[in-house]
């Protein structure tokens, strides 16, 4: 055996340890399933957010008269319903904890009724008779 | 005799208008407050409502009474006030009340906002239908349409859970009236679209 042989294993050897990568790395085909779930949820939401941007308002007249309370409430169609709905995602059970509407039909408004305006006035009214009789005390003093 | 009669008008026309005088100063100090709380708190909910966007568990929390919840800004009458968590007398003091119970405006359901004829709703009566209003909450900025108002008594029913996006003003009717008004104003307004800007000041 040469020494140039042996020279030529030792290189080979040690070329071979030190750009191991190069021969051992494998690199694995793109996963298709994980590529295709990424291109779905990619593809939904730009369909969501494309719907929002043309929301359509559908059956008009019900729409309105059940805000007022008239009539039954229309089932919200889609186009209706992503106007400011939740996630799709997001399931009635996850909804319902403590913000979950209780507002009942046919409940009353809040009290609003404020009496500050009529104790304005009747403060002002008190002042300006009382200020009138102290003033006309005053003035029957003087005279006298 | 008529000096003490007049005294005890003059002392007690004082006290009375001291006692409103304050009730509406403490009640601007609260606005103030409330708006403070509001404007520091822009950068939070945006991260809240991108983290509730990402994680589709949102809506979860309710909050606290007293707590500014809300933005609403009704550009015809120059109303610009932040909403309050609860309709009791402190929270209508301070700004339209946001009524327990009912959801956030914005979303699905019935969102319901009341507040005093004298104070924050003064100009109610100016409204028509059609007239636009803008919320901004941690639902996201809301751009709606009023489709209807009604005039109910007190004591009739008044308010309705909706399948749909509604939001519901209240406010005592009528407008101008001394003492307890007998009445309610119910506005109702629809969403016409979602805002993606700030909401500028109506003032």
């Amino acid at each position: 055996m040469s020494y140039r042989y042996l020279l030529a294993l030792a290189l080979a050897a040690g070329i071979a340890s030190e750009a191991s990568a190069q021969f051992t790395t494998f690199i694995p085909p793109q996963n298709k399933a994980a590529d295709s779930v990424k291109t779905a949820v990619a593809v939904q939401q730009r369909a969501v957010a494309d719907s929002i941007q043309r929301v359509q308002l559908t059956n008009m007249k019900t729409w309105v008269d059940s805000a007022a309370g008239s009539v039954a409430a229309p089932a919200p169609t889609r186009a209706d319903s992503l106007m400011g709905s939740p996630p799709d995602s997001l399931t009635r059970s996850q909804v319902a904890t403590d913000t979950a509407p209780t507002l009942k039909n046919g409940a009353r408004a809040p009290e609003t009724a404020s009496d500050l305006p009529l104790l304005a006035l009747l403060g002002a009214m008190g002042l300006a008779i009382g200020t009138v009789m102290l003033a006309g005390t005053k003035l029957g003093r003087d005279r006298a | 005799m008529r000096r003490l009669i007049g005294l005890a008008f003059f002392i007690s026309g004082g006290l009375l208008l001291s006692f409103v005088g304050g009730r509406y100063a403490v009640g601007i100090a609260q606005a103030d407050e409330a708006r403070q709380q509001w404007d520091a708190g822009e950068a939070h909910r945006a991260v809240v409502r991108a983290r509730e966007m990402m994680s589709h568990a949102s809506f979860i929390s309710a909050p606290a009474a007293g707590a500014p919840v809300a933005r609403l800004v009704i550009p015809k009458i120059d109303l610009d006030e932040i909403v309050i968590e609860g309709v009791d007398g402190d929270a209508l003091n301070a700004g339209p009340g946001h009524l327990p119970g009912t959801v956030m405006p914005g979303l699905r359901g019935n969102a319901v906002v009341s507040a005093h004829r004298d104070r924050h709703f003064n100009h109610f009566d100016l409204l028509n239908v059609g007239d636009t209003v803008l919320t901004d909450s941690r639902a996201g900025r809301m751009k709606w349409v009023i489709v209807s108002q009604r005039i109910v008594d007190k004591d009739r029913p008044a308010l309705f859970a909706t399948s749909d996006t509604t939001l519901t003003l209240t406010t005592c009717w009528p407008i101008r009236f001394l003492g307890s008004a007998p009445s309610r104003l119910i506005v109702t307004a629809k969403p016409i679209g979602r805002l993606t800007t700030r909401l500028a000041s109506a003032n």
